[in-house]
């Protein structure tokens, strides 16, 4: 008897051994900024800057975190262990020498980058030679994807670009054509409003003007800060606002001169994720995202879960085909992944980018779901939204 | 002279005569409207909207105990329903938002996916006791299938792709299979020797042989003037005499009609908007479909391969069952 014990505990042991032999470790490394005024008050409501109660963390690495447990089932079958290396840096100094030695010393296959866009921008450039995917999961200018050209550099964020070109194609079905763009003082405001009004072009919408604005009581800039002022002596159907900060749109609303809707960043949002939506298992993974992290998901959270998911995804598709590559897979035709918002969501080739519907909503209902039905694009609908092949620098 | 044989001969003959005057019944389970539509399978005239507990979901048709299993998934639990009086009789606990079910051969033994759990709970239906729970059967699990002869179960995970065969009996995950995109329903064909799975983002049918777990075929749909993304396979009803497959075809409003032996896509029917949920008359010349975004089913006739009416029902109709 004590021979069958000794022996069953030995063979015990060696399936033991061959199973953790088996298993491959896989290392996704996560890099962030203290310092990333994106997360300081952009966006945030006067009230709850100030909120002890309601000022909930909105970066990203949340919906890495769920990533992450989703993919846990796929060790089963890929015998992958995938696990999430993060690492937050204080500031912006060499940070393209210190994210390279933490990818060296801790074996670093896959990166997310949540950083502003010129810093991502640099860091990508810095490590184009290597052969491992880089996700950018929040900067969403369009110059990322019509400019800068990297094979290793994805996008799984809508750019801008797809955002604006959503909200005109909805402005375009319902023959809303004249648009009120009004424009703030901050570089990104500019590049917002620029998009827009290249998206207006496309689908032939008529800018009737472009203002700019100023968060401010002075009276003798009533012309740029009084909405009275800012949205008299115009025909529109609509206002366009480009404004990152978010202060000032919040008011804009029910406030124009005219009875005009309100969009861009405020009124009618263009945006990755709304935690409303309540079709195609968009219930489902909001449920386990507000689970885990007792808040609502928002667009970068799903960038950085659907870029996570990519990996396992790639793994599991494409794992044991003859010179496997993650960068081949993730861009190969044949390569879709379920975003949980409809039609099935892949990389663009040429850019890298992410295609994905995007949801226009307002603070509590995604109001429509662009691409809109009466947009049709020759190879896949998703692509009337955002920087198509041919107006891309960026080539397959 | 009280002859025992005269008697069962009259008992047969008058039992066949009921039988066959006694209309059938449509089921319908409304998700949003949370009731359940009753429909007479002759005259197609709505008999009566019963409860049906909160988001009735997947239904199962006990006939000779006269129910009807409805999973309500914001209960948690599935609600016995008397078919003859339309009530609700009795309830058993499933865990956590139930979607889809299924009854072993036998009757003993109840399987449900729990979703937002990525479990499985197998249930003692004599008792309405939870024997056990089965964890980790991949993310979102949602079609549940017993194979003909009751021993297991296979699981579609629509979160990872797979296919998770379980031995409910023992409590022991046997096997994982990659399919797929997004794998919703599944169904055994040729007694037991194919498994059939929809993949829902993947728009095909992955063909599994039994005997070795190996995917064998993948059944491609292709709907002239129709986008690939479009083309959403979710739910089968399987032909008693195993000739056809019909496969709902979600978005793409449309339903295929597949030659079981030989694979091949015969026809195409239009039905509605997001046909989901399917099922089929005993005589296979009735098929009855859901069309979750036209609050309506069509009913379609085998022979043309066309629908021959369409009858409002409630909000957002999920599941079909028949009862003849």
């Amino acid at each position: 008897m004590k021979i069958i014990i000794y022996l069953l505990s030995i063979l015990f042991c060696f399936i033991q051994l061959t199973n953790s032999k088996d298993i491959e470790e896989f290392n996704i490394g996560y890099y962030d900024l203290e310092e990333d005024e994106r997360y300081d008050v952009w966006g945030v409501h006067p009230v709850d800057i100030r909120s002890q109660t309601n000022r909930v963390d909105r970066r990203p690495i949340a919906g890495a975190l769920l990533g992450i447990k989703d993919i846990k089932p796929f060790q089963r079958i890929t015998k992958t262990k995938f696990q999430l290396i993060t690492k937050r840096f204080k500031d912006q100094e060499k940070i393209e020498e210190k994210i390279k030695e933490h990818i060296n010393n801790n074996n670093i296959n896959f990166i997310l980058l949540d950083l502003p866009a010129k810093t991502l921008s640099n860091i990508a450039k810095n490590l184009s030679s290597y052969n491992i995917p880089i996700m950018n999961i929040s900067a969403r200018e369009n110059f990322l994807r019509s400019k800068v050209c990297i094979n290793n550099l994805f996008h799984t964020i809508p750019s801008q670009r797809m955002l604006t070109d959503s909200l005109a194609q909805y402005l375009s079905d319902k023959k809303w054509r004249k648009i009120l763009v009004l424009v703030g003082p901050l570089e990104e405001d500019t590049l917002l409003a620029e998009s827009f009004i290249e998206s207006s072009r496309q689908f032939g919408l008529k800018i009737t003007d472009k203002r700019n604005f100023l968060l401010s009581n002075d009276p003798r800039a009533r012309e740029e800060n009084d909405i009275d002022f800012l949205t008299g002596s115009a025909k529109y159907d609509a206002v366009f606002i480009a404004d990152t900060d978010r202060e000032f749109s919040y008011r804009l609303p029910y406030s124009t001169q005219r009875p005009a809707i309100v969009l861009g960043s405020s009124g009618l949002v263009a945006r990755a994720w709304h935690w409303s939506y309540l079709r195609h298992g968009a219930p489902q993974l909001h449920g386990r995202f507000e689970r885990m992290h007792n808040r609502r998901m928002n667009s970068t959270d799903w960038a950085a879960w659907i870029a996570i998911k990519s990996i396992a995804e790639a793994k599991v598709r494409f794992g044991k085909k003859e010179n496997f590559n993650y960068i081949d897979a993730l861009t190969s035709p044949e390569f879709i992944l379920d975003g949980y918002k409809g039609p099935a969501t892949s990389f663009r080739p040429w850019n890298r980018q992410l295609r994905q519907t995007i949801m226009l909503s307002t603070e509590n209902w995604v109001t429509s779901i662009a691409p809109l039905e009466s947009f049709v694009h020759r190879e896949n609908n998703l692509d009337t939204i955002g920087i198509d092949n041919k107006n891309s620098k960026c080539k397959e | 002279m009280f002859n025992i044989k005269t008697f069962l001969i009259f008992f047969y003959i008058t039992n066949f005569l009921i039988s066959e005057t006694l209309a059938g019944y449509i089921f319908i389970s409304n998700e949003g409207s949370d009731n359940i539509t009753v429909i007479n399978l002759e005259t197609y005239e709505i008999i009566s909207n019963i409860d049906g507990g909160k988001r009735p979901r997947d239904m199962k048709v006990i006939a000779d105990k006269n129910q009807l299993l409805v999973a309500a998934s914001e209960d948690d639990r599935i609600n016995i329903i008397d078919t003859k009086s339309y009530k609700i009789v009795g309830h058993i606990e499933t865990g956590d938002d139930p979607e889809i079910f299924d009854i072993s051969p036998d009757g003993k033994m109840i399987v449900v996916s729990n979703e937002d759990d990525n479990e499985a709970t197998i249930i003692d239906s004599s008792t309405g006791k939870i024997i056990r729970v089965i964890e980790d059967v991949g993310i979102e699990p949602e079609g549940v299938t017993f194979s003909p002869d009751g021993t297991l179960v296979y699981i579609t995970s629509e979160g990872t792709n797979t296919v998770i065969i379980i031995d409910p009996w023992k409590g022991e995950i046997i096997n994982e299979i990659l399919v797929g995109n997004r794998p919703r329903r599944g169904a055994f064909v040729k007694s037991g020797k194919e498994y059939w799975v929809t993949n829902e983002l993947g728009g095909s049918v992955s063909v599994i042989d039994t005997s070795n777990y190996e995917v064998i075929d993948e059944i491609k749909f292709f709907i002239r003037g129709i986008r690939d993304s479009e083309i959403t396979p979710v739910d089968f009803a399987i032909s008693h005499n195993q000739e056809f497959a019909y496969i709902t075809l979600g978005r793409s409003k449309h339903v295929a009609v597949v030659d079981i032996n030989t694979h091949e896509v015969k026809d195409y029917i239009l039905a509605g908007a997001r046909v989901w949920g399917a099922a089929i008359t005993k005589d296979d010349k009735i098929l009855i479909v859901t069309n979750g975004n036209n609050d309506n089913i069509s009913i379609i006739d085998t022979k043309k391969n066309a629908a021959i009416k369409s009858i409002a029902v409630g909000r957002t109709p999920h599941t079909v069952r028949i009862i003849e």
